[in-house]
């Protein structure tokens, strides 16, 4: 019976260990994927307002970066999916240790772009507001 | 497959990372570009000569002479927000580039097995790049400084 169960244990590692290094191998890619083109879109959106106004510009590199921003978010949800993958693989406490704190890094990343994704609408909606007050004005 | 598998990630991700470290680096450079520009507009007049003779011959030159220098002004203060918005945009390149420095990392420390302490610079990495940025926008945020 014991014989049976480490038959099978050695078994299912032999079938999950290429099934993960596999899943891994394209979450990380995937990952890669993401940043490179958020930033591809990033670099381009810059090099497009390079002709705008200074003000246009000062407020459309936050846009972008906040876009960016975004896309990193998502890129560090895919390395932690992969960093738990392979964890099963490799259970240390070294590796549980790095994990929470990429996790904790991940927390504080997501807190952080939400107050700045909030602080950026408030901000233009503000500059909307004044906009339109100009525009009403001009036109009275 | 793990020997074979391995190396390629850690490739693959090492080339994204230097165009990511290029594309900031370019970034960094036109954004103080653009603003020693700038600045090199906004402190010299002799660069406004057109509007300097428009102002001295004007019937409501006290206006337009008052709009000048507040748009030189307002110029300024543009200039530093500008280049600050860059050096962020710039920040944020280098925090994707440290994402995946992270999993270059990981990689190498679970499905090579190297031991730790030769990796260490990319986590090192990571981290500080990721905590400045948390603490730099949060920093921005509470003082309204961009």
């Amino acid at each position: 019976m014991i014989n049976d169960i480490t038959q099978f244990t050695e078994l299912l590692d032999k079938i999950l260990r290429p099934y993960v290094e596999v899943l891994t191998f394209g979450i990380d890619i995937a990952a890669g994927l993401v940043i490179v083109i958020s930033a591809i879109i990033a670099f381009v959106s810059f090099l497009k307002i390079l002709t705008k106004s200074r003000t246009v510009q000062t407020h459309e590199k936050e846009t972008i970066r906040l876009s960016l921003a975004r896309g990193m978010i998502l890129a560090l949800d895919f390395e932690v999916g992969s960093d738990i993958l392979k964890t099963i693989l490799l259970p240390g406490v070294n590796e549980l240790a790095i994990l929470g704190v990429i996790v904790a890094i991940r927390i504080g990343l997501s807190w952080s772009l939400s107050k700045e994704i909030n602080r950026h609408h408030d901000i233009k909606t503000k500059i909307d507001t004044d906009l339109d007050k100009s525009n009403d004005t001009e036109a009275k | 497959m793990l020997s074979v598998i391995a190396p390629i990630i850690i490739e693959i991700l090492t080339i994204i990372t230097q165009i990511l470290d290029f594309i900031a680096v370019t970034n960094i450079a036109i954004s103080i570009f653009q603003f020693v520009v700038s600045r090199f507009f906004a402190r010299h007049d002799f660069v406004f000569p057109h509007y300097k003779k428009r102002l001295g011959g004007s019937s409501s030159s006290s206006n337009r002479k008052y709009n000048f220098f507040k748009m030189k002004l307002f110029g300024g203060n543009i200039c530093i927000g500008d280049l600050v918005k860059g050096l962020l945009l710039s920040l944020e390149f280098e925090s994707a580039s440290a994402i995946l420095k992270l999993g270059i990392f990981t990689t190498s420390i679970t499905l090579l097995s190297e031991p730790l302490s030769s990796n260490l610079d990319k986590f090192a990495f990571f981290v500080g790049i990721l905590t400045l940025r948390i603490v730099l926008n949060q920093s921005l945020r509470k003082y309204e400084i961009n």
